[in-house]
Formats: structure tokens, C-alpha cells, sequence
């Protein structure tokens, strides 16, 4: 449709991408303190690959809202979810930046730069996480005010604020 | 001042029989409330009715001791996160190697009292930081439940140590070194002189959580993100509430370790006091302390000598 304006993809490419680091995290989360093993890569490889594609199956079915969403308001549904997506992504990334970084410090040899990082991020963050779940919604759902919007916010913050717990309980039933 | 109390320190109760046999003893519901309503611990208390109990007021051992398991394992997070094997094999890895050449070639026992499921002595066994230096890994606790699930992780994996449901100071061979890892302010007053007297003439190394204004803070902060257990996340607050200072452990240390050297590890950190959040007592023999400085360089700044050595 030449001369008709679309949609940027970055914002929700952005989101997806947090999001699946975020899974990735959460299934990390869910599974530490479950283990007393000494050598647990494995243990935290598939406990990682089960945040992830938990994450992944959210997104389908998010996107498969967003698509039904866009068929009842039209194109410019589009719009209002890439107004709040980029919204939403800029609280997240500000966040996942120094969670990343962190984490990438946390590979260092030095005992106490790792400690620093446990200490000063890792730790904290966990307990924030839930803040800023919270807050990068609402972010969003105020630059882009339209009940599509806020519906699709609804969904991603539940499917957000439950997934650790409901990896973790699957873990605990196992 | 009553001292606060750990709610794992009333749900369970072990003793040593004349006999030497460590036993274990029922505990009522009624009185492990009173002895929380004395020290008015009120979330302790509210902790405490949430689990479960048998006929007679009788706190249920079976449900108890899991939740004591998943507590542990909880716990084990935190020292993994907080690199404890690590902080710990730096110390050991030189007083091995210094211990070692005296005893020419036989393996240096090492004794990890109040082991519970024994993350360190693992962590030791399975990364091997001793080089070609011997040594024995044996965990050391009164609770039974806790040292069958170190036992059974251990063989999980392969790894050579052992574990033991005793009175660590009973063992038939004695420790070359005694190690502990957050169990020091479980002993309050004399009790804490009693410990340390009866490691006297071997080599020590004790950690637990260094005393400060904020590690009650960072330590609510860290139970709260990473413990499920609502009795793992009040114990650990408590464990940072209840931490001895320097001068306490230096005191109760000091009356009986004529023969040896003592030092505190991490006691003083400057700058990198958020980052050190556990200190050590640290005594050695006179005979080897000279030795064992020279085999630990990278301690020198860590260390603060109370008596002997480079004090």
C-alpha cells in the first residue's frame, strides 16, 4: 500500500526482545534455591530455556490479541500499540541495561566486583521488578490511552507479574 | 537484653544422650510460642503457627524437616550468589598447603561444624582447590535431616567428602582445621568461649555475617528476593540482626588460643565494605603461621592479626 504510513517494527521488536530476556531470567529466578547441587549448568541451561519459551508462547498469543484488536479498531490500532510499545520499551530498557551489564560483570574473576553487582543490582532489581513492570505499562498505556491498548497492557502485565511463579510451581510439582 | 531468637532454633531440638548418641526430642507448639512470645517476635510467632503439627501439640518432625530442607537449599542460593566456596577456599587453599607439608603428606582433616547440607565442603570437594595436597572433607552437624540431604547430594555427584550426624568435637580423629560458615552467632556468651575452646590446638576459620548498620537492611533486602520460605526469610534477617562484632569473637577467642596465632579476616574493608559482608576468625598454630603468611599473599591486607604472627 504505497503512500499509506505504517507502523515502526523497532518498538515491538524492542519489547519482544526484553521480554524474551526477561523469560530467560524468570526461569533462572524460578529454579535457584530449588537445587543444592554444586554443578548446576545444566539445571540453570534448561531452566533458562524453559523462561524463554514460556516467554515465547506469551508473545504468540499476544500477538495473536494485537491482530484481533487491529481487526475491530482498524489500522490505526497499529499506531496506538507502537506509541505505547516505544513508550513502554524505553522504562524497560532503562532497567535491563544495568541488569545486563551485571549480569555480564557477574562472569568476571573478581570475587568482588561480582559481590558489588549482587549487592548493588542483582539483588535489589529482583525486588524492583515487579515496580517496573508495573510502571513501563502504565508508561505506555498513558502515551497511547485507548482501551486496546490497556487491554493488551493487561496481558502482558499478568502474563509478566505470573510467569516466575508459574514456572517455579511447575518446578516445585516436578 | 534477652537475645532475639531464629525460629529454627525452637522448632527443632537435638541432644546428646551420656552415651554420646545425638537424639533427638519432640517439640510442643505451645512451647516454641512461648519461648518466641518471651523475646516478642511477633512475626516469628506468626511464622511459626503456620506449620504443621501432630497429635499431642507436637510440632510435625516430617513437615518441619522439609521446610528446614528447602530452607537450606534457599540458603545455599545466597551462598552461591555471595561466591562463599570461593571466599572460603582462599584461606583454606594456604593453611592446607602450610599444614600439610607437617604432616608429610597424610590428608588435613577438615571439619565443617554445623554443616547442614554442606554447600562449602562440596563446593570443595567438587572444585578441588588444594592442588595436590590431601585432604579429608567431613561435615559435621546435629541435625540429622540436614546432613542425610548433604550426604545424598554428595553422592549425587560424585564427590569425596563425608558427612556425619555428631558432636563435631566427639569426632574419633580430630580436625586438623574447623570451618564453619554462618553458624558463630548461634552461640551466645559463654557458649561462643566453650566453641572456640574446644577447637584449641587446631587450625580455625569461621565465618559469618559481619555486624554493620545497613546488613540487617541488605540482608531483608536479599531474604525478601530470594528466599520462598517466609521461616528462611525471617532466620536470615535474624542471622544478620543477631551477627557478633569483631570485638565479641575476639573475646570469646582469645582466652584460649595460647598456642595459636589469630587473626580477623575482612574485619576492617574500607571501601570495599559492601562487598565484604562476611568476616572470618582466623587461628593458626605459632608453629605454622609464618608459613602460612608467606603462602598467602594475597590475604596480607585481608588480615588483621589480634595476636602473634606480623601483629
Amino acid at each position: 500500500m504505497s503512500g499509506v504510513a505504517s507502523p515502526s517494527l523497532v518498538p515491538f521488536f524492542s519489547m519482544a526482545l526484553l521480554a524474551l530476556v526477561d523469560g530467560a531470567m524468570c526461569g533462572f529466578r524460578a529454579a535457584a534455591g530449588r537445587s543444592g547441587l554444586i554443578d548446576k549448568r545444566l539445571y540453570f541451561q534448561r531452566a533458562i530455556v524453559r523462561g524463554f519459551g514460556a516467554t515465547l508462547v506469551v508473545l504468540v498469543v499476544g500477538v495473536v490479541l494485537a491482530v484481533a484488536l487491529a481487526r475491530v479498531n482498524g489500522a490505526a490500532a497499529w499506531f496506538e500499540f507502537e506509541r505505547a510499545a516505544r513508550a513502554s520499551a524505553a522504562v524497560y530498557a532503562s532497567f535491563a541495561g544495568p541488569v545486563i551489564l551485571a549480569i555480564l560483570l557477574w562472569f568476571t574473576p573478581s570475587i568482588d566486583l561480582r559481590t558489588l553487582m549482587t549487592v548493588t543490582i542483582l539483588g535489589p532489581g529482583t525486588l524492583l521488578r515487579p515496580v517496573v513492570v508495573l510502571v513501563g505499562l502504565a508508561v505506555g498505556v498513558h502515551a497511547s490511552p485507548s482501551w486496546s491498548v490497556a487491554l493488551m497492557a493487561t496481558y502482558a502485565g499478568i502474563a509478566m507479574l505470573s510467569l516466575e511463579r508459574w514456572l517455579g510451581r511447575r518446578l516445585a510439582h516436578s | 537484653m534477652t537475645d532475639l531468637l531464629e525460629i529454627s532454633d525452637v522448632v527443632v531440638r537435638f541432644e546428646q544422650a551420656s552415651n554420646g548418641v545425638i537424639v533427638r526430642r519432640p517439640v510442643l507448639l505451645e512451647e516454641a510460642r512461648n519461648r518466641l512470645r518471651a523475646t516478642r517476635q511477633w512475626r516469628a510467632l506468626w511464622v511459626l503457627n503456620t506449620l504443621p503439627v501432630r497429635d499431642g501439640g507436637f510440632l510435625d518432625e516430617t513437615g518441619v524437616d522439609r521446610i528446614l530442607q528447602h530452607s537450606h537449599l534457599e540458603l545455599q542460593r545466597l551462598h552461591e550468589e555471595f561466591l562463599m566456596g570461593e571466599q572460603a577456599s582462599r584461606v583454606l587453599a594456604p593453611l592446607v598447603q602450610t599444614l600439610s607439608s607437617s604432616k608429610g603428606g597424610a590428608p588435613v582433616r577438615i571439619v565443617d561444624i554445623g554443616c547442614g547440607p554442606g554447600f562449602v565442603l562440596r563446593w570443595l570437594a567438587h572444585r578441588k582447590p588444594f592442588g595436590a595436597h590431601a585432604v579429608d572433607l567431613v561435615g559435621v552437624d546435629f541435625n540429622e535431616p540436614l546432613i542425610r540431604l548433604g550426604a545424598e547430594l554428595a553422592r549425587k555427584e560424585n564427590l569425596s567428602c563425608s558427612f556425619v550426624h555428631a558432636n563435631a568435637f566427639d569426632l574419633e580423629t580430630p580436625a586438623d582445621i574447623y570451618m564453619s560458615t554462618g553458624v558463630l552467632h548461634h552461640f551466645r556468651g559463654d557458649a561462643l568461649t566453650s566453641f572456640f575452646e574446644r577447637q584449641a590446638g587446631a587450625a580455625m576459620l569461621h565465618f559469618d555475617i559481619k555486624p554493620s548498620p545497613i546488613a540487617p537492611i541488605g540482608s531483608l533486602i536479599f531474604h525478601e528476593a530470594r528466599m520462598r520460605e517466609p521461616l528462611a526469610r525471617y532466620d536470615g534477617y535474624m542471622s544478620a540482626a543477631r551477627a557478633h562484632s569483631e570485638e565479641t569473637l575476639v573475646s570469646a577467642l582469645e582466652p584460649s588460643q595460647g598456642s595459636n596465632d589469630i587473626a580477623v579476616l575482612d574485619g576492617s574493608a574500607g571501601l570495599l565494605r559492601l562487598t565484604r559482608i562476611m568476616h572470618a576468625v582466623l587461628s593458626i598454630p605459632k608453629a605454622h603461621s609464618g608459613t602460612f603468611l608467606r603462602n598467602a599473599p594475597s590475604l596480607h591486607k585481608r588480615l588483621r592479626w589480634i595476636s602473634g604472627s606480623s601483629s
